[in-house]
């Protein structure tokens, strides 16, 4: 009673307080006990602690109130800033009556947690380990981590295989719990199972569909953020929710609101790879068509360049052969010239040499000549005077001699005129000649022998009888 | 990292390589008929690989009975 008392006078008021919640649970009346305790610095030790009570009336107020305000219930490990008014029971003890709530401080406070949970991923040095994986391509073999209960799945899977393009796409189920208490775990859990096959996808798509967007604070905590972040397959969310992007979010390859639109990206990728495919096969149809136009025509060019080319050449060819020959010409008769000249220099030397040996050898034979002459000419000289002495002498011999045969020769011609034979035949005579020859004998003649008969006056021919 | 994913790109970079010498001309005629087929075979392959195949199924079945 006095206890009682005492505190009903000493805290008369209302007052605000901060506290966490340890425990909460409501009952078939709609009172809900909860259990306020105040941790130390560390947020380890517990330094106080207090049964708490909202009774029903005020419950049925504050609950959708706090709901609205902050997107969450209240649930244990909350922080809460509450007016309470305090009360001793000597049955119940020691009890806080809450009777309003401040739902920002119990946002502001969410909000410290996510910025710290974000910080710590930073800090981790895996914050943007999962935005950095390429999306591979195609993107068409996807685990599905979503309740297998939500409508949401069925349409994600019909949007998916009833494309436009008809593209096919490979899908399993992970089934997780996606929102509300263990949800985070559970989704881990999911992500444990497709990781034991994840060379079998390309991406995984975590999607929640429908439902009521409160509590959700399983995709800003800590464990399933990192989770999602060191995944080694890119992760696409459409977690469905109004207010800001959970963590989860942040860290995911790509964030989508609703699964539709995580299947229409999925889809757009899709198309996207197809288009750059069917880029790349006009290209090469239209490059192996032009390369083959392009080997045509250099076919042709080729074919006026090379005649071209060689014509070039053939006169290139026949100039430096003109130019050769106008060199050699010119070397040759330069060579010939300096021939030419020498020999015309040595000739002159030679003829000069030469007449000057003629010269000489003349002047030799000459001075020889003269003397010679010179000599001959004594020689001659002294012969004719001999000559000439000799031929008096001869002169006078013969003189002499003439002149005493001449005597002598006077004497014999007259006894010689007396003795010739025409003296004879003058005085009578004739001489007979038988065949030529004299006869000195009658006996040398017979009868028909034909005889000439020479007389001094002629001859005269008979036949002996 | 995942087989079929990297088949797929390399058809592709090996598509793009083949264009790329088709661009440059620095193909010979003589293997422009060959790389013609090669880069149609990639893209055959490629398309199977988003449109999936016959083929593509039956393995899957096959798939889906060792399961």
């Amino acid at each position: 009673m006095t206890v009682r008392k005492e505190i009903a006078n000493t805290f008369s008021d209302a007052y605000w307080i901060r506290a966490e919640i340890s425990e909460i649970r409501e009952n078939a009346n709609g009172h809900c006990y909860l259990e306020l305790i105040e941790k130390d610095s560390s947020g380890k030790l517990i330094v106080a602690k207090s049964r708490a009570s909202i009774w029903a009336d005020t419950y049925k107020i504050l609950k959708p109130y706090f709901v609205k305000e902050t997107g969450q219930e209240l649930k244990p490990g909350m922080k809460l800033m509450v007016q309470v008014s305090v009360s001793f029971h000597e049955v119940y003890g020691f009890n806080c009556t809450i009777r309003d709530i401040e739902p920002t401080f119990t946002l502001g406070d969410l909000a410290k947690k996510r910025l710290e949970t974000i910080k710590q991923l930073h800090d981790d040095g895996i914050w943007d380990m999962n935005q950095s994986l390429e999306l591979p391509m195609p993107l068409n073999r996807i685990a599905i981590i979503t309740s297998s209960t939500a409508a949401g799945y069925g349409d994600f899977i019909d949007q998916l295989q009833n494309n436009k393009s008809g593209f096919k796409f490979k899908t399993s189920l992970f089934p997780a719990i996606m929102q509300g208490d263990g949800a985070a775990e559970s989704i881990i859990e999911a992500l444990d199972k497709v990781y034991e096959t994840h060379e079998k996808y390309d991406a995984v798509a975590i999607i929640r569909g429908g439902g009521s967007t409160t509590d959700l604070l399983a995709y800003d905590e800590y464990e399933l953020a990192a989770s999602c972040a060191q995944f080694p397959l890119p992760i696409i969310t459409g977690i469905g929710h109004d207010r800001d992007q959970s963590v989860v979010d942040m860290v995911a390859n790509i964030r989508c609101k609703t699964p539709t639109a995580v299947a229409a990206f999925i889809i757009d990728k899709m198309d996207e790879t197809a288009n750059h495919l069917l880029d790349l096969e006009e290209t090469m149809k239209q490059q192996i068509s032009d390369n083959l136009e392009m080997a045509r025509k250099r076919l042709k060019d080729g074919a006026v360049n090379f005649s071209q080319r060689i014509n070039l050449l053939l006169k290139e060819e026949e100039q430096t052969i003109e130019r050769d020959q106008i060199n050699f010409k010119h070397v040759v008769s330069l060579l010939l010239m300096k021939q030419k000249q020498e020999l015309k220099d040595s000739s002159i030397k030679v003829s000069q040499r030469l007449s000057l040996l003629l010269k000489e050898e003349k002047q030799a034979v000459e001075r020889s000549q003269s003397d010679f002459l010179h000599i001959i000419s004594l020689l001659m000289m002294k012969q004719k005077q001999k000559l000439n002495v000799k031929r008096d002498q001869f002169k006078t011999a013969v003189k002499n001699l003439f002149s005493e045969e001449k005597h002598e020769l006077a004497m014999h011609e007259k006894s010689v005129q007396f003795l010739s034979p025409d003296y004879i035949l003058k005085k009578g005579y004739t001489l007979t000649l038988k065949d030529g020859k004299a006869v000195k004998s009658q006996a040398e003649l017979k009868s028909g022998d034909l005889i000439t008969s020479v007389f001094a006056d002629g001859k005269k021919e008979s036949i002996i009888k | 990292m995942a087989k079929k994913e990297s088949t797929y790109k390399d058809s592709i970079l090996e598509l793009e390589s083949i264009i790329k010498d088709l661009e440059e001309n620095q193909l010979e005629i003589d293997d422009l008929a060959a790389k013609a087929k090669r880069a149609t075979e990639l893209i055959k392959f490629c398309k199977e690989k988003l449109y999936g195949t016959e083929s593509e199924v039956n393995k899957i079945l096959e798939d889906l009975d060792k399961e």
